[in-house]
């Protein structure tokens, strides 16, 4: 039911694509529409369910949690989704790009507090790196025979 | 309208493309393609008086793709599956008693500079991947834009400062230095961490993952406690 949905959609997506650019047909294409299909089918799931969610949880990570629970028990297989996946990663640091402009809005509540944001980020981020490495170096070191198979 | 957005679109790409370029030819973890393509087309904006309305026509085109990205970030985990099976005890524990870390200190940073509850809460979700913390900040009331900013910085800290700083204090297991600079500088962290070694980089990949998660879970507690 699941697959027959996702071949309708995506045949009337890559339909759409064709019409747009005649000479993009090939497997690639026809692979890209449908996992592009399958990962907006979970983010609308995500968001559905994100409106119920006792705490404010984001869709996209409710989204994310339900793609990787169907990837891991084989609902959708890897190869459907890997070539858009890896698209669109390869492609994330342009995606936020607007919002990042967004800041423009704001330069007024901001000019005062510019420097102290820095330190505090600065600061901040130290904490996070160095407990974080401390506490795994601690776990690990107590627990010698698991790491050596990663040596 | 439509010619606008187009244009919005377009200039959004072509810049990006540019800071690329640019970052090919520096080859320094300070020189950052995004926060290039911000300052320009900021600048651009003010200098012709164009609002972020008008460039936000066609910017949320762009934008609109974070949504999917975000979703597929699942499969780089699911590639690491195996690892963090094996380990996942440390890299649970550690990541969570990290990101508890991070949101604490962002909170106290944030009250120390005397900030307002929109700043505070937009330093939250500052060491998570862009595109979950930009979420994060929306979840809870903080401002996404100033989000992206703060957690770009907080990556390029991570990713400059990041492994001297784990090896001067004496954390030399590769397991956690990968897990230490994923959760505190997620992407940009993760980059310089793939040129440390192959264990640092895939741990680094694993972590900012895992921290998104988990921040994102954590993070609107506070509004509990608020």
């Amino acid at each position: 039911m699941f697959g027959l949905c996702i071949r309708l959609l995506s045949g009337i997506g890559i339909n759409a694509v064709l019409v747009l650019y005649p000479k993009a047909q090939g497997v690639v294409l026809v692979k890209l529409v449908r996992g592009f299909i399958v990962i907006m089918i979970f983010l609308f799931l995500g968001n559905k369910i994100a409106v119920y969610a006792p705490l404010p949880i984001p869709g996209n990570i409710i989204a994310m949690i339900l793609f990787l629970a169907a990837l891991n028990s084989g609902v959708v297989p890897l190869g459907t989704v890997e070539e858009i996946s890896d698209l669109l990663l390869t492609k994330l640091a342009l995606f936020f790009v607007p919002a990042g402009v967004g800041i423009m809005v704001y330069f007024d509540l901001l000019r005062a507090s510019f420097f102290p944001l820095l330190v505090g980020t600065f600061l901040s981020t130290m904490v996070v790196l160095i407990i974080t490495a401390k506490t795994a170096a601690f776990i690990l070191s107590e627990d010698k025979p698991r790491q050596k198979g990663w040596e | 309208m439509v010619i606008q957005a187009l244009l919005g679109c377009l200039f959004t790409v072509v810049v990006f493309y540019v800071g690329l370029q640019l970052q090919k030819r520096i080859c320094s973890p300070l020189f950052n393609p995004t926060f290039f393509a911000i300052v320009v087309i900021i600048f651009f904006l003010q200098l012709f008086h164009i609002p972020y309305e008008a460039y936000n026509v066609g910017g949320r085109w762009v934008g609109f793709f974070l949504g999917p990205a975000t979703v597929a970030l699942a499969v780089p985990i699911y590639r690491q599956r195996e690892k963090l099976k094996t380990n996942l005890f440390p890299i649970l524990t550690s990541i969570l008693i990290g990101s508890i870390a991070g949101i604490i200190s962002g909170v106290l940073m944030g009250v120390l500079m005397g900030g307002s509850r929109e700043i505070i809460f937009s330093l939250v979700p500052k060491s998570v991947t862009t595109p979950i913390a930009m979420e994060i900040s929306r979840a809870i009331g903080g401002i996404p834009p100033l989000t992206v900013g703060i957690v770009i910085l907080s990556g390029i800290f991570g990713a400059t400062l990041g492994p001297e700083i784990l090896v001067r204090l004496g954390v030399k297991d590769p397991i956690a230095q990968g897990l230490g600079i994923g959760t505190a500088a997620h992407g940009l962290g993760t980059s310089r961490a793939v040129q440390e070694g192959e264990i640092v980089g895939a741990f680094s990949g694993l972590a900012m993952g895992v921290a998104g998660i988990i921040t994102a879970f954590l993070a609107p507690l506070i509004l509990l406690l608020w």
